[in-house]
């Protein structure tokens, strides 16, 4: 079982030797999707292999001369990645309307590689109208199409049927990884946890759920850390970069639950299997939530969260700000008065994706641990 | 600038009743909306709701220089200096009460529309829970292509359709079509007058500034739709109309004509006109002020305006806003561009590199200048970078020009 969780981790180490292999084994298209939300299964029912292009640690030198400094260090890593050839393996690009720094950087990406299949997955930001129904039937109507143009296969009924029967077991067992984090924090070390999340963003989902259905009854009896001091829930982006959640193993803080996009958010919410296809993906994403990204004038990720704290009896929370975010930056001081006022001990974070040096960050997680009366010094 | 005329005097008092109404009004007969700046106001003028707009009011506070002040007390609870300077500068209004119109009266709802960026949709949510009252989101998807998809147009019209009952709804008012068509005409029509206005920059030479043009702009963003702003519209028409007549520059001298791409730096006008002028450069145009020019069909009113309304020069692609550039260098014959990169405003700036690039390699190349800076936190904006880009901008332009007159006719 060791060599299943190494095998992920390495995949999620090196994440564009795994899809390179994959598609010289299998001689099928690479779909590479920008943050957050896509329905992948239709990608996957295309006979394609749906990969995550959520930037990464690279250094910024290509990209500064397309995009100024105060762009979020996602879309600088992500042109830069294209600019230097780790996409070459990468056969088509989904741009959502996630933010305006993902929608403009898509259009500097067509002028860029005009020649590169691109489709700009612009969803209906207001999901309470009508009309958002029938626009996004036809946004997605139109991604099959093009997919199926990509990958010269036809998405049929059956075939998207499978992949949504995948994907629910694939959410399904995250959601099972995620308990297991709660109940026994001490199973996985932080990094690990991470990276099996971000291993799954890269593998062939049946495939990934065979490992993690292996893995799971294994995990429940593994121990790699003592007894958390602290039982922390992460809100933000992502988890990066993921020397943080190791310098949390030291201090003796664990994540006992998420809201990052890149973890619980791209997670929840399985599609009904009862509704008819497409309609049931289209039901899905007017369902997902909260998120800083998606349109919410009730704005309840503060509620979503003090939920969580409760749900998985937590000591606080650590806001990860992915620097110039300015979805997740508004919902900052909104989400501070509420925890304030329940009195939920908060940290804020603000990273870079190139960020090194993390002496900052450590001092502020132990100040942090310390302040929750279970810090490591204590 | 222009010294205090009649449509002067009347802007004042114009900009005067467009802050102090809301304060007074009744609510039952005129309840009060908060709006980012392009919303489909004729709606809200057919019900006899005030819309105020936080984003004009933001661009008086940099213009009065309080944005550092008002930003900083945002910061203050936590909003990031990262976030749109607007949005900082307004939230802090809200929290110290500090403004340089008393203030905005309170919103009784919310109406946000994202064809300038999705900043505002965020901004209005954070809104929405501060005042507890109900936003009206119209949603305008990103266009990148050359033409807007007739199902995004449809998903648009479909929200307008939406938002009769809805604004019947939070009134409690019956919505009256007539009403609407007559407002919607009167808007046509000071839009009609506000581009005819802005062409008269065509005339050589300019008889105003696009600095005059940002205060010109103010009705047609607050007032679009009413008697009042029309009224305005035509009398600094006439004014501007004399001017040519009488070939008045706005700057004396007129050598060189430039565009703006970009929203202002509200707090630094003056010293850049004083700038430009000394190198007898105009302003002549900006791609700023047209997003206001807003003309509908009125027998197809939903329909158009969904149009209009999505066609927001920032909500479309690099390459309409690459031809966009070529149409106003050749109709107002310009010699050069300065470009504003915009700490605050994402959706302008991102791209602009490209943007640049792509004018450089096509056959309407001219000189461009690119800065950095922010339309109300001076904190990101550095005169001496100005000053410095905006003479090696200059000078390569001297050294073609005709020793008296225009560098070249196009």
């Amino acid at each position: 079982m060791e060599s299943v969780l190494q095998s992920l981790l390495e995949v999620a180490a090196n994440p564009s030797s795994e899809v390179s292999r994959w598609r010289q084994r299998t001689g099928g298209k690479v779909v590479g999707w920008l943050p957050i939300y896509v329905p992948e299964e239709i990608i996957h029912a295309a006979g394609a292999l749906p990969v995550s292009l959520w930037g990464g640690r690279t250094e910024i030198v290509r990209a500064d001369a397309h995009l100024q400094g105060f762009a979020c260090s996602v879309v600088r890593a992500v042109l830069e990645y294209g600019l230097k050839g780790t996409y070459n393996m990468v056969d088509g690009f989904i741009f959502p309307s996630t933010c305006d720094h993902i929608q403009n950087t898509s259009d500097i990406w067509a002028s860029l590689f005009p020649d590169r299949p691109k489709f700009d997955l612009v969803y209906p930001a207001n999901r309470q109208s009508k009309a958002a129904v029938v626009y996004l039937e036809q946004l997605f109507a139109d991604l099959e199409q093009w997919l199926e143009e990509l990958t010269g296969q036809k998405v049929t009924s059956e075939k998207l049927r499978e992949s949504v029967k995948i994907y629910n077991c694939y959410r399904a067992l995250l959601a099972d990884l995620f308990s297991l984090r709660s109940r026994k924090p001490e199973s996985l070390s932080g990094p690990e946890m991470g990276q099996i999340v971000k291993s799954s963003l890269f593998l062939e989902k049946a495939e990934f759920n065979r490992h993690l259905s292996d893995l799971l009854p294994w995990l429940e009896h593994r121990k790699v850390k003592p007894a958390p001091k602290a039982r922390l829930v992460l809100t933000g982006i992502m988890a990066e970069p993921q020397e943080i959640l190791a310098i949390l193993d030291e201090l003796g803080g664990a994540i006992v639950a998420d809201d990052l996009a890149l973890g619980a958010r791209i997670l929840r919410a399985p599609v009904r299997e009862e509704l008819p296809l497409p309609a049931a993906l289209v039901d899905r994403h007017l369902r997902l939530g909260p998120c800083s990204t998606l349109y919410d004038w009730r704005k309840g990720r503060g509620a979503h969260v003090q939920h969580l704290v409760a749900e998985h009896a937590a000591d606080g929370v650590i806001f990860i700000n992915m620097k110039f975010c300015e979805a997740e930056e508004f919902d900052y001081p909104v989400l501070k008065a509420e925890l304030e006022e329940a009195g939920i001990p908060l940290l804020f974070l603000e990273v870079e994706q190139q960020m090194a040096a993390m002496g900052q960050i450590r001092t502020r997680l132990q100040a942090f641990l310390e302040v929750l009366g279970k810090g490591a010094g204590s | 600038m222009l010294k205090m005329s009649h449509a002067g005097n009347y802007l004042l008092g114009l900009t005067m009743l467009h802050y102090t109404a809301p304060k007074q009004a009744d609510r039952k007969k005129n309840p009060v909306a908060w709006c980012s700046s392009i919303v489909p106001v004729e709606f809200l003028r057919a019900l006899d709701v005030l819309p105020l707009f936080p984003e004009n009011h933001a661009a008086l506070i940099g213009a009065r220089k309080m944005g550092v002040e008002l930003a900083e007390a945002a910061e203050a609870i936590g909003y990031s200096n990262d976030i749109c300077s607007y949005a900082r500068a307004d939230i802090g209004h809200i929290l110290t009460g500090k403004s340089p119109v008393d203030g905005l009266a309170r919103p009784d709802f919310l109406v946000c529309c994202n064809n300038i960026c999705g900043t505002v949709v965020k901004w209005y949510e954070n809104l929405a829970k501060h005042f507890h009252v109900p936003l009206f989101l119209l949603d305008t998807p990103f266009n990148h292509e050359r033409e807007i998809s007739e199902h995004s147009l449809r998903y648009v019209e479909g929200q307008l359709r939406e938002f009769i009952p809805w604004l019947e709804g939070v009134t409690g008012k019956i919505f009256d079509y007539e009403r609407f068509q007559e407002i919607a005409m009167v808007s046509n029509e000071t839009s009609k007058l506000w581009r005819e206005v802005l062409a008269l920059a065509k005339h050589k030479p300019a008889p105003f500034t696009a600095f005059d043009t940002f205060n010109y702009m103010a009705p047609i963003v607050t007032m679009r739709g009413t008697p009042e702003a029309l009224e305005y519209y035509r009398l600094l028409l006439d004014e501007l109309l004399q001017k040519v007549k009488e070939g008045a520059a706005a700057v004396p001298g007129e050598k060189y004509r430039l565009l703006w791409n970009g929203i202002p730096v509200w707090y630094s006008m003056r010293p850049m006109l004083q700038l430009l002028a000394k190198y007898r450069a105009n302003l002549v145009c900006s791609t700023y002020t047209n997003g206001w020019v807003l003309e509908f069909d009125t027998d197809n009113l939903l329909g158009s305006m969904a149009r209009v309304y999505s066609a927001i020069m920032i909500n479309q692609s690099l390459g309409l806003k690459l031809t966009n550039l070529q149409k106003m260098l050749s109709n107002f014959d310009l010699d050069g561009i300065i470009h504003h990169s915009n700490r605050s405003c994402k959706p302008y700036c991102f791209g602009l590199y490209d943007l640049s690039r792509q004018l450089q390699a096509s056959n309407h190349a001219v000189p461009e200048m690119i800065f950095d800076g922010d339309q109300t936190d001076p904190r990101h904006f550095s005169w001496a970078q100005f000053e410095s880009r905006f003479q090696s901008f200059i000078e390569p332009l001297m050294l073609t020009q005709s020793p008296n007159g225009y560098r070249r006719q196009s």
